[in-house]
C-alpha cells in the first residue's frame, strides 16, 4: 500500500475513530445474530444457540481490540491523544501557560506586525511598470550644502536635451486648484506636468487617456483626474470623460482618469494639468532663477543612478558657467531612486525595528526553553514512570514536542490577532510619517509569516528541553527526584538571561530618554498661545478676476473675511498670515540691507524669514508686542512701509542696537521698523527661533492665506459659524482645513510621539521578557534544588534565609545584566542624540529611573520562585528523595 | 508492514481464503466465515472472531473495500468486495501458496536417500 493511502486511511481512522468503533460493534453484533439464527434453524434452543454462537466466535472484545489495532493508525491516534493530553496539562498549570502564551503572543505579534509594515512599505514594489528605473532628480548647490532643490524650466529644457542617461525626463509643479461649478467650491491638489510625465511613470489610465505631448504643445485645456476625485465628484461615472471642469475660473476638458495607485507627489494630488497652460502671472517669468519645478525620470537601459547623477551634475556645472547671473552656485545635481525618495526616510528605522523584534522573539524562545526546562524538572518523575512502563524515548519527545507546538500555534493565533491591533495603532500613530501606509494590510502573507514563525519557534524552544527531559534515567529520577536534567546548560541559560536584562536596560533607557525629550517638547513655549484658537487654511479664489485686479482682490477678500469672522459672537480677534507657524514650510530667507549702508561689506548678508500679515495677526495669535508699536492699518503712500521684527532679529541683525526707527532697503523701496514682537517657533517646536520680520500683507498680497481666530471659549464651537461666515462673504471661497491651533501644534509632534511610543512599547516588551526570563531560570533552579533546599531547611535554614538565597541568585543575574546594559546604553544612546530635545543622551535621571524600574521588575520576578522555595516542606522534599 | 512478514501461516492462509471467497461475490463477514467453513469441509476451525482483524488489515492495505448494504432479510450488514489491488494480491498469494505447498508435498513424499 502506498504511503499516501496509508496516511489517508490513518487520518480517516483517527478522525472517524468513534464512528468506526460504532460500526465495528454493529458488524460483530450482526455476525453473532446470524450465527445464532443458523443454530436456531438447526433446532437448538434460544439460550443454547447464543452460547454456541459466542463459542464459535471466540471472544468478542478481543476481536474488537484486534480490529482496532489492525487499523494501523496508532501514530495519529497517539497524536490526538497527545493533543488532548497537552491541553489538559496546560489547563493544570495556568501560570506556566500564561507566561508562555504571553511570551509567544508578544514575540510573534510584534514580528507579524512589523513584517506587515515592512512588507507593505518596503518589500512590495512601487505601483509602476519597471519601478527600478524610476528616479527623482534635483538641482543642487554643493557650496551651500543644498542637495535637493527645485529648478527652472529653462535649465530643465537644457538638461532634457543633453542628458543621455534617461529614457525620458519630466518636470512638474504642485499648484492646488479651486474647482467650481460642481457643488461647493473645493480646493484640490494639482500637478502641472511636462510632456513626458506619464510616459516616465508608465501607469496606464483607469479611464480615457493620460496627458501626452500634443496636449502640452497645443496648450490644451485638458485635465486628468485622480480616481478618488472621479469617485467623489462624478460618482465614478464613465461618462465623465469629455465633460468640463472649472479650475481657478478656467474651463478644462476631462480626458482621462488615473488609478488610485498613482500617488506620486503630494498625497492630496488628484488633478494633472499640462504645464504649458500656466501663465507668467501664476508662476512668474520664465527665467533661470525662477526655480519651481520638481523632476522625475526613467533611466535609459543600462544607466545607473550614480552615472545619471554625475552626468546631470556636469550639465548643471556647464549651465552655471554659461549663465553666471542666474545660476551661480547652482552647479550640481542630485539623482535618487524613486524608492529611496519614497521610503528612504523610514527604511533604516523599519529594518532596525524588524531586527529588534526578531531579537525579542529569539529571547522569547530562550525564555520558553527555560520555562519548559523548569517544567521538565518538575515532570521528571512523570517521564521516569512513563519510561519505566516502557514508553520509548521517541514517543516521549514527540509528546513534549506536541505540547510545544500546541503552545506555539495558540501563541501565534493570539499574536496574529494582537498584530492586527498593533498594525492599526502603528498606522494611526504614524499617519503622515509612514509612506505607502495604504499598502499595509494583514493579509495571507502576514498570517503565513506568523504561522511559519510559530512552527520555527516551537522547534527552537521545544526540541532541546523535550530531548533533555526525555533523557531522564528512570532509576535516578525516581530515586532522587532530581534526575540528570540539571547536568549542563545552566551557565548558558544564565548568560542568556543576563543578555535579556541588558537588552531591556538599553530599551528602557532609550524609552526614558525619548519620553523626557517628548515631555520637554510639550513644555516648549511656541511664542503664541495655542489654547482657544482656530486656524482656517485656504487658497484665495481668484477665478474670474481680471489680471490687473488680482492684487486688489487678494487684499479685499482677506479684509472681508477678517471683518465678517471678527463680528461672530465668541470671537475675540482675527488675524491673517501667508505662512502659518509650524504648519507651513517657510519660504526661502529674504535678503535686505540697511538703508544707511550700515553693515554693508559684512561677510554675513542680512537675512530673515519674511511673513506677510495683517495688523491684528499678533493679537489673534497671542504674540506679544515687546517694544514700539504694532503695524498700522494704513500709512501715507510716499512713506516707507512699516515693518516689525522679532527679538531674535533685533538681537542678531541689529546686534543690540534699537531697531525701532531704522530704515531698510527692501529692493522694491524702503521700510521702517516700527516695533519689536516676541519670538515664535516658526518651523518646529524643537527649532530655536530664527530672525523673522513682518510686513503688512497689503503690499504684496499672496494667494495662500491662513486665518487665526482667537475665541472666548471652546474653539470647536466656532467651526460651523466660521464656515457660515465664509459662505456669506464669498460663496466661491473653499476652505482647505479648519482645525484648532492646538491640533496644529500636536500634529507637528507626531513623529516624536510615534518614536516615543514605539520605544516605550519595545521597552515594555523587553522588560516583560526579561522578567519572564529571570523567573524561568530561577524557577528551574528551585525545582532542581528542591531536595537540597529541603536538606538546608531540615538543618535549620529559615524560610527567610532560603528566600534571600534565591532572590540573591536572581539579583546577581540582574546586576550583571544591568551593568552590561548600562554600558551598552551609554554607547548606543549617542545615536539617539539627534532625536532628543533638551535632554542629554546620557541624561542621569533617565538612566537612574530606568535602572530602578528594571531592578524592581526583575526582583519581583525573582521573588516568585524564591517564595516557592521558602515554602518547601523539608519532610516532603527529603521523602521524595 | 512488519506484521505482514511475521504473519503466521494460518493467518496468511486465512487471507488467501478470504480473497478467494470475495473474488466470487461481495459478502459480509458472517457469510465469509460460513463459506470458508463449507468449502473447506469444516477443516478450518478458526475462531470466527479472528476473521475481523484480518478483514481490517486487508482493508487498510487496499485489497478489499467495505460498504453497508441491506441483506435479503432486510438487515444492515457490512459487505466486503475485492479491489483490483486485491485481485492482484490473490493471484500473487495463490502462486506463492502453490509453490510452498508443492515444496511441502515433495518433502513429505521423499522417502529417504539422496535427493
Amino acid at each position: 500500500m502506498s504511503r499516501l493511502a496509508a496516511l489517508r486511511e490513518g487520518v480517516r481512522a483517527a478522525v472517524f475513530r468513534r464512528r468506526d468503533d460504532r460500526e465495528l460493534d454493529e458488524e460483530l453484533a450482526f455476525h453473532l445474530e446470524m450465527e445464532e439464527a443458523s443454530h436456531r434453524r438447526a433446532g437448538v434452543a434460544a439460550g443454547e444457540a447464543r452460547r454456541r454462537a459466542r463459542i464459535a466466535f471466540g471472544g468478542v472484545d478481543r476481536a474488537a481490540e484486534e480490529v482496532r489495532e489492525a487499523r494501523g493508525t496508532a501514530w495519529l491516534v497517539d497524536l490526538f491523544a497527545d493533543l488532548r493530553f497537552a491541553v489538559r496539562t496546560f489547563r493544570r498549570s495556568p501560570g506556566f501557560t500564561a507566561a508562555a502564551l504571553l511570551t509567544l503572543m508578544l514575540g510573534i505579534g510584534a514580528n507579524a506586525a512589523m513584517f506587515g509594515l515592512v512588507d507593505g512599505i518596503l518589500l512590495r514594489p512601487l505601483p509602476y511598470p519597471e519601478p527600478k528605473e524610476l528616479v527623482r532628480f534635483y538641482q543642487a548647490s554643493p557650496g551651500e550644502g543644498v542637495e535637493q532643490a527645485t529648478f527652472s524650466a529653462l535649465d530643465f529644457e537644457d538638461w532634457r536635451r543633453s542628458a543621455r542617461s534617461f529614457e525620458a525626463m519630466a518636470a512638474f509643479v504642485h499648484f492646488p486648484q479651486i474647482v467650481t461649478g460642481r457643488g461647493e467650491p473645493i480646493e484640490i491638489g494639482a500637478d502641472f506636468v511636462t510632456e513626458d510625465y506619464f510616459r516616465v511613470l508608465g501607469t496606464p489610465a483607469r479611464l480615457g487617456r493620460p496627458l501626452d505631448p500634443s496636449d502640452l504643445e497645443a496648450r490644451a485645456l485638458h485635465v486628468v483626474l485622480g480616481e478618488r476625485l472621479w469617485r467623489t465628484l462624478f460618482a465614478a461615472d464613465p461618462d465623465a470623460i469629455g465633460q468640463s471642469l472649472t479650475l481657478n475660473g478656467e474651463t478644462f476638458t476631462i480626458v482621462g482618469v488615473m488609478p488610485a495607485s498613482l500617488r506620486f507627489s503630494t498625497p492630496d494630488t488628484d488633478l494633472w494639468v499640462p504645464y504649458s497652460t500656466l501663465d507668467a502671472m501664476e508662476i512668474g517669468e520664465a527665467t533661470r532663477d525662477n526655480r519651481h519645478l520638481e523632476g522625475v525620470a526613467r533611466l535609459a537601459p543600462g544607466a545607473t543612478v550614480e552615472r545619471a547623477g554625475q552626468e546631470l551634475s556636469a550639465l548643471a556645472a556647464r549651465l552655471a558657467a554659461l549663465h553666471p547671473a542666474t545660476n551661480v552656485g547652482w552647479d550640481g545635481a542630485t539623482v535618487l531612486s524613486l524608492r529611496e525618495t519614497t521610503v528612504g526616510d523610514v527604511e533604516d528605522a523599519l529594518l532596525v525595528v524588524l531586527a529588534v523584534v526578531g531579537f525579542i522573539l529569539l529571547i522569547g524562545c530562550v525564555n520558553l526553553a527555560n520555562l519548559l526546562l523548569a517544567r521538565g524538572t518538575a515532570r521528571s518523575r512523570e517521564m521516569a514512570i512513563r519510561t519505566a512502563l516502557g514508553a520509548p524515548r521517541r514517543r516521549i519527545v514527540r509528546q513534549l514536542e506536541t505540547e510545544s507546538l500546541v503552545l506555539a500555534v495558540a501563541g501565534a493565533a493570539l499574536g496574529i490577532a494582537a498584530s492586527a491591533i498593533a498594525v492599526d495603532v502603528v498606522l494611526s500613530l504614524g499617519a503622515g510619517i509612514l509612506p505607502r501606509a495604504e499598502n499595509v494590510a494583514l493579509d495571507g502573507r502576514v498570517i503565513g509569516f506568523g504561522l511559519l514563525l510559530a512552527v520555527a519557534t516551537a522547534l527552537v524552544f521545544g526540541l532541546f528541553p523535550a530531548w533533555r527531559t526525555a533523557r531522564v534515567e528512570p532509576q535516578t529520577a525516581l530515586r532522587g527526584g532530581r534526575g540528570e536534567v540539571a547536568a549542563d546548560g545552566g551557565r548558558l541559560r544564565a548568560a542568556l538571561v543576563v543578555v535579556e536584562v541588558a537588552l531591556a536596560v538599553v530599551l528602557v533607557i532609550g524609552a526614558g530618554l525619548m519620553t523626557r525629550s517628548f515631555l520637554s517638547l510639550l513644555r516648549v513655549e511656541p511664542g503664541f498661545e495655542p489654547e482657544r484658537a482656530l486656524t482656517v487654511a485656504m487658497q484665495i479664489n481668484i477665478a474670474g478676476v481680471p489680471g490687473d485686479g488680482v492684487a486688489q482682490h487678494l487684499v479685499q477678500r482677506r479684509e472681508d473675511l477678517i471683518e465678517r469672522v471678527r463680528a461672530l459672537p465668541g470671537v475675540v480677534e482675527v488675524g491673517m498670515t501667508n505662512v502659518f507657524p509650524i504648519q507651513d514650510a517657510p519660504n526661502p530667507l529674504w535678503e535686505f540691507a540697511f538703508a544707511d549702508g550700515r553693515g554693508a561689506g559684512d561677510d554675513e548678508p542680512l537675512r530673515a524669514d519674511l511673513r506677510y500679515v495683517n495688523p491684528s495677526w499678533f493679537r489673534a495669535m497671542g504674540i506679544p508686542l515687546v517694544a514700539g508699536e504694532g503695524l498700522p492699518e494704513s500709512w501715507p503712500e510716499d512713506a516707507p512701509v512699516p515693518m516689525l521684527v522679532d527679538r531674535t532679529a533685533a538681537r542678531r541683525l541689529w546686534r543690540g542696537d534699537d531697531p525701532i526707527g531704522t530704515r531698510i532697503d527692501a529692493g522694491w523701496g524702503e521700510a521702517v521698523v516700527v516695533g519689536v514682537v516676541g519670538d515664535v517657533r516658526q518651523v518646529a517646536l524643537a527649532r530655536e527661533p530664527a530672525p523673522t520680520v513682518y510686513l503688512p500683507h497689503a503690499i504684496a498680497p499672496r494667494i495662500m492665506a491662513t486665518m487665526a481666530v482667537r475665541t472666548e471659549g471652546d474653539p470647536l464651537a466656532l467651526v460651523e459659524p466660521v464656515r457660515q461666515a465664509f459662505h456669506e462673504v464669498a460663496p466661491d471661497q473653499p476652505i482647505r482645513s479648519i482645525e484648532t491651533l492646538e491640533e496644529v501644534v500636536a500634529r507637528s509632534l507626531a513623529r516624536d510621539r510615534f518614536f516615543t511610543v514605539l520605544f516605550a512599547v519595545f521597552a515594555g516588551l523587553a522588560l516583560t521578557l526579561a522578567a519572564i526570563g529571570v523567573y524561568g531560570v530561577l524557577a528551574y533552579a528551585v525545582g532542581r534544588r528542591t531536595q537540597e533546599i529541603g536538606v538546608r531547611m531540615a538543618l535549620g535554614a529559615s524560610a527567610g534565609g532560603v528566600l534571600r538565597m534565591v532572590v540573591g541568585e536572581g539579583a546577581r543575574l540582574v546586576a550583571a545584566g544591568v551593568a552590561l546594559g548600562t554600558v551598552a546604553a551609554l554607547l548606543l544612546s549617542r545615536a539617539l542624540a539627534s532625536q532628543l530635545y533638551a535632554v542629554g543622551a546620557t541624561d542621569p535621571a533617565s538612566f537612574a529611573a530606568a535602572l530602578v524600574v528594571l531592578a524592581a521588575v526583575a526582583l519581583t520576578a525573582a521573588w516568585l520562585p524564591a517564595r516557592r522555595a521558602s515554602r518547601i516542606d523539608p519532610g516532603q522534599a527529603l521523602r521524595s528523595g | 508492514m512488519p506484521d505482514h512478514e511475521t504473519s503466521e501461516l494460518l493467518q496468511g492462509t486465512l487471507e488467501l481464503l478470504v480473497l478467494k471467497t470475495l473474488s466470487l461475490e461481495p459478502m459480509h463477514g458472517w457469510g465469509i466465515s460460513q463459506r470458508i467453513q463449507q468449502v473447506s469441509r469444516d477443516v478450518f476451525q478458526v475462531a470466527q472472531g479472528s476473521l475481523y482483524p484480518a478483514l481490517q488489515r486487508m482493508k487498510s492495505r487496499g485489497w478489499i473495500r467495505a460498504e453497508w448494504r441491506t441483506t435479503e432479510n432486510n438487515r444492515r450488514a457490512r459487505y466486503y468486495s475485492l479491489t483490483p489491488a486485491g485481485e492482484r494480491e490473490l493471484a500473487r498469494e495463490r502462486r506463492q501458496w502453490e509453490r510452498a505447498s508443492g515444496a511441502v508435498n515433495r518433502v513429505l513424499e521423499w522417502a529417504g536417500g539422496p535427493a
